[in-house]
């Protein structure tokens, strides 16, 4: 993508948009506990730039939590890199899974349109959710199961309402305007002619680790089931936490590997 | 080689149109800065009347925006109070200040996101909770007034500028404020663009609405502004009548402001100010050839 | 303008030092502070840092982040204990979950960790400029395109936030309420900010790749630049002063000094 100029405005815009918003909404905080975190509206530019500018939002994405969350929030840690890494598939998920996988345009005026939105943005909040508090987890940063808690609800409560209707009032405009990443990167489809079944398997698979396999690893979190799979002895949550997070992260990666084949 | 005519006599412009009514925003002493120490705007203090039509003109960088956001509640002053038809607002922000005073920013893009005119115009009389019919007749109203009645259903995102522009001035007006600012609200528009929106603007003046407007084309200000206010460096450096500001010529380009060339030629031929090429004509004569 | 770049201008040793040296501070912090989870040590890696704050003289920058780094020490007091089980010294059962000494131990250690993690690159931020940081990157082997889209998105930051705010007291004036009402009808409304920001940004870049592929940029061509960083002795010195605590730090780890859980980070 990097040798289309428009592609890289493209990136620059997602990135500047995100960090921007992010920047904004900062000054009205909507808190849902005071002083510890609160919804942040601009979560839902992810998955709008994602299903615009495909793989360009997926960079911006991240560079774009980077500079308003770790930069200019003065943030900047080792926390930082799994945030990048976290964001990135933000923007990646949305496009990818829609490209393969839906016939019908993302334009949520339909009902079935709406809910295939809203499947693809529980899927990359329950991603996201998975890997930052993984990765903090695994360094010894914050702890993964409140983190990944609050990781979750936050991306998924903004994106699935305001997503949405940014798509309604953008996504006929972008399409007429020729922003869409297809008019850029010729050769790509925005919606398959064709649904392969590896593509739906690999769907599958970034569904499950990212939402089911989520929530398995926060109950392992919260001490659930660990006498089952690890008997009672272990004395830390952490490293059966770990081997169960990163075995989702494998089935992650491996659905993501199969959505990338052509 | 083409001869200048000859004067034969002129009339005096006519006395300034100074407004005595009551005032609609009173600046008491009011301070803004970004920054510790830094000011934009320093101990500055103005009473703008009901019904008046002023012209706020300046530098790039005198203060003219941040005192037009200082009186619309979108910035909030350091120091000093802000009054609104009587009522001291300078603890409300934009959203109570909003229902008073109406503020048309200079690039419309900052306020339209709706499908189509129609749901743009309509907008703000929804939130305000307005029921249907009444929606349905504003909306009429306005968009008769501004002229857009035939783009109702169009996508406002595909129209031109200057069409834009009035959809964005028309959902402003629709909430039917007591006070209009523009910031610079002409950029960008061709003069017969301009001319349009400025006579709706006086229009409405007329009715009685109380007018600020920022801007750099000094022949808006000559012909529709009756009172001009000059900033520089945060600071009032001249207030009055729009006839007795422009006419100090060498004054205003200390300012880099240039008045229009027909104040030039009347204050060169006459001595006097005549603000419009249609006021100098209608008060000046001249030989005519062959006469 | 407000202001959304922390850097200082100030000539401290630390602020003439070449950026790749303090990105290599950043990641030597890390280092250190990851190593060990014993408060003792984390905390005297934290003091380290402190006073490279107050050597690079941009201490009163930093008065808008001592809240949020309160705010981060703290939790990680209060929910480290909770999750990082373990330890045999017992110290108090609240609602039927018992607290050790060194899991209280572990949280005040990562407390210290974090802060001083934070403070290390806002050392970084403070004393380069975000010019530096680009050419430190594209020189560690970043992608041009990435580093160019970086420094834009930085440039263009301040006037997309000042579109932001314009547009949300835009909206705002004319009764979109945002700042109050429910969390669904705050988040709906949002939008409205949200769109008009995206189209102006896309209205303001419309002409940007024609703009500069005229001024004859290819983005994945070799480029050189105006700007030049340079490794000096002293950076030289740095580095390895830096590497060498780095070592010893591990090394330390591994005979078990410094820590009150050995099996985790």
């Amino acid at each position: 993508m990097w040798s289309h100029t428009q592609m890289i405005t493209a990136f620059i815009v997602s990135a500047g948009l995100y960090a921007a918003l992010l920047f904004v909404f900062a000054a009205l905080p909507i808190w849902i506990i005071p002083g510890v975190t609160a919804i942040r509206p601009g979560n839902a530019i992810p998955p709008f730039t994602s299903l615009l500018f495909g793989p360009a939002a997926a960079w911006g994405s991240a560079v774009g939590n980077l500079i308003g969350f770790d930069i200019l929030g003065g943030a900047l840690t080792i926390g930082s890199i799994g945030g990048f890494i976290g964001n990135f598939f933000l923007g990646l998920v949305p496009y990818k899974i829609w490209h393969r996988l839906f016939k019908e345009e993302p334009h949520c005026r339909t009902a079935s349109s709406l809910a295939k939105y809203e499947f693809v943005v529980l899927t990359h909040s329950g991603v996201v959710a998975l890997i930052i508090p993984y990765w903090t987890e695994l360094v010894g940063f914050v702890p993964f199961t409140p983190l990944a808690f609050i990781i979750f609800f936050n991306e998924l409560i903004s994106a699935a309402i305001i997503a949405p209707i940014l798509m309604v009032l953008v996504y006929p405009r972008a399409k007429k305007a020729g922003w869409l990443w297809t008019d850029v990167m010729k050769g790509y489809q925005y919606t398959p002619t064709e649904v392969k079944s590896y593509h739906r398997l690999g769907a599958a698979l970034v569904f499950f680790s990212g939402v089911i396999g989520l929530w398995i690893t926060i109950l392992v979190g919260l001490g659930l089931g660990q006498a089952l799979f690890f008997g009672p002895a272990v004395g830390f949550a952490g490293a059966s936490l770990l081997a169960v997070g990163g075995v989702f992260i494998l089935i992650f990666a491996v659905g993501m590997a199969l959505l990338a084949r052509d | 080689m083409r001869r200048i005519p000859k004067l034969v006599s002129y009339r005096p412009p006519p006395p300034p149109n100074l407004n005595a009514g009551e005032p609609a925003i009173v600046l008491e002493d009011l301070w803004f800065g970004y920054q510790k120490d830094e000011w934009v705007i320093k101990a500055l203090s103005l009473v703008v009347k009901k019904g008046e039509m002023m012209g706020l003109i300046g530098q790039n960088g005198s203060g003219k925006t941040t005192l037009a956001q200082l009186v619309a509640g979108i910035l909030r002053p350091v120091r000093g109070r802000v009054f609104v038809f009587g009522k001291d607002m300078t603890k409300y922000g934009v959203m109570i200040r909003g229902r008073d005073i109406g503020y048309i920013f200079q690039n419309p893009d900052y306020q339209i996101f709706s499908n189509t005119v129609r749901d743009e115009i309509s907008y703000g009389l929804k939130a305000a909770g307005m029921s249907e019919k009444e929606v349905e007749a504003r909306v009429k109203e306005v968009s008769e007034m501004l002229g857009v009645s035939k783009l109702l259903d169009e996508d406002p995102f595909f129209l031109t500028k200057a069409d834009r522009q009035r959809i964005a001035v028309a959902s402003i007006l629709a909430l039917n404020p007591r006070i209009i600012i523009l910031d610079e609200p002409t950029t960008g528009l061709s003069p017969g663009e301009t001319t349009a929106l400025m006579d709706t603007v006086v229009k409405l003046n007329k009715l009685g609405t109380t007018i600020i407007t920022i801007t750099h084309d000094m022949w808006v200000v000559a012909r529709y502004c009756d009172r001009v206010v000059l900033m520089a460096d945060g600071k009032i450096v001249v207030d009055g009548p729009t006839r007795t500001v422009f006419s100090d010529i060498e004054f205003l380009e200390k300012y880099d402001i240039e008045v229009p060339t027909v104040v030039k030629l009347s204050r060169k031929l006459v001595g006097e100010t005549y603000l419009t090429v249609e006021e100098f004509l209608e008060h000046v004569e001249f030989y005519k050839h062959g006469g | 303008m407000p202001q959304y770049v922390l850097y200082v201008e100030k000539n401290t040793f630390l602020h003439r030092l070449d950026p790749r040296t303090k990105v290599f501070l950043v990641v030597c912090v890390f280092i250190w502070s990851s190593v060990f989870n014993h408060p003792l040590y984390t905390g005297f890696v934290l003091l380290s840092v402190l006073s490279l704050v107050f050597l690079s003289r941009t201490f009163s920058q930093l008065k808008l982040f001592w809240f949020g780094l309160v705010s981060l020490a703290l939790m990680s007091m209060i929910l480290w204990p909770l999750f990082r089980r373990g330890g045999e010294t017992h110290l108090a059962t609240v609602f039927g979950v018992t607290f050790t000494m060194e899991s209280v131990m572990y949280g005040v250690a990562v407390a210290f960790r974090l802060v001083a993690m934070v403070l290390s690159g806002l050392v970084l931020l403070t004393t380069t400029r975000i010019e530096e940081l680009e050419l430190a990157m594209t020189r560690l082997g970043l992608p041009y395109p990435i580093a160019f889209g970086f420094s834009a998105v930085f440039r263009f930051i301040p006037t997309m936030v000042g579109d932001g705010l314009t547009i949300l007291a835009a909206q705002q004036a004319r009764g979109v309420n945002i700042a109050g009402g429910n969390i669904f009808s705050r988040l709906r409304n949002s939008a409205a900010i949200i769109v008009p920001l995206f189209i102006t940004t896309m209205r303001r870049f419309g002409d940007l790749p024609m703009a500069i592929e005229s001024r004859g940029f290819v983005p994945l061509a070799k480029r050189s630049y105006y700007l030049s960083i340079k490794m000096r002795a002293v950076d030289f010195l740095g580095v390895a002063v830096l590497a060498f605590l780095a070592a010893l730090s591990i090394y330390l780890r591994l005979n078990g000094f410094g820590v009150v859980f050995p099996d985790v980070i």
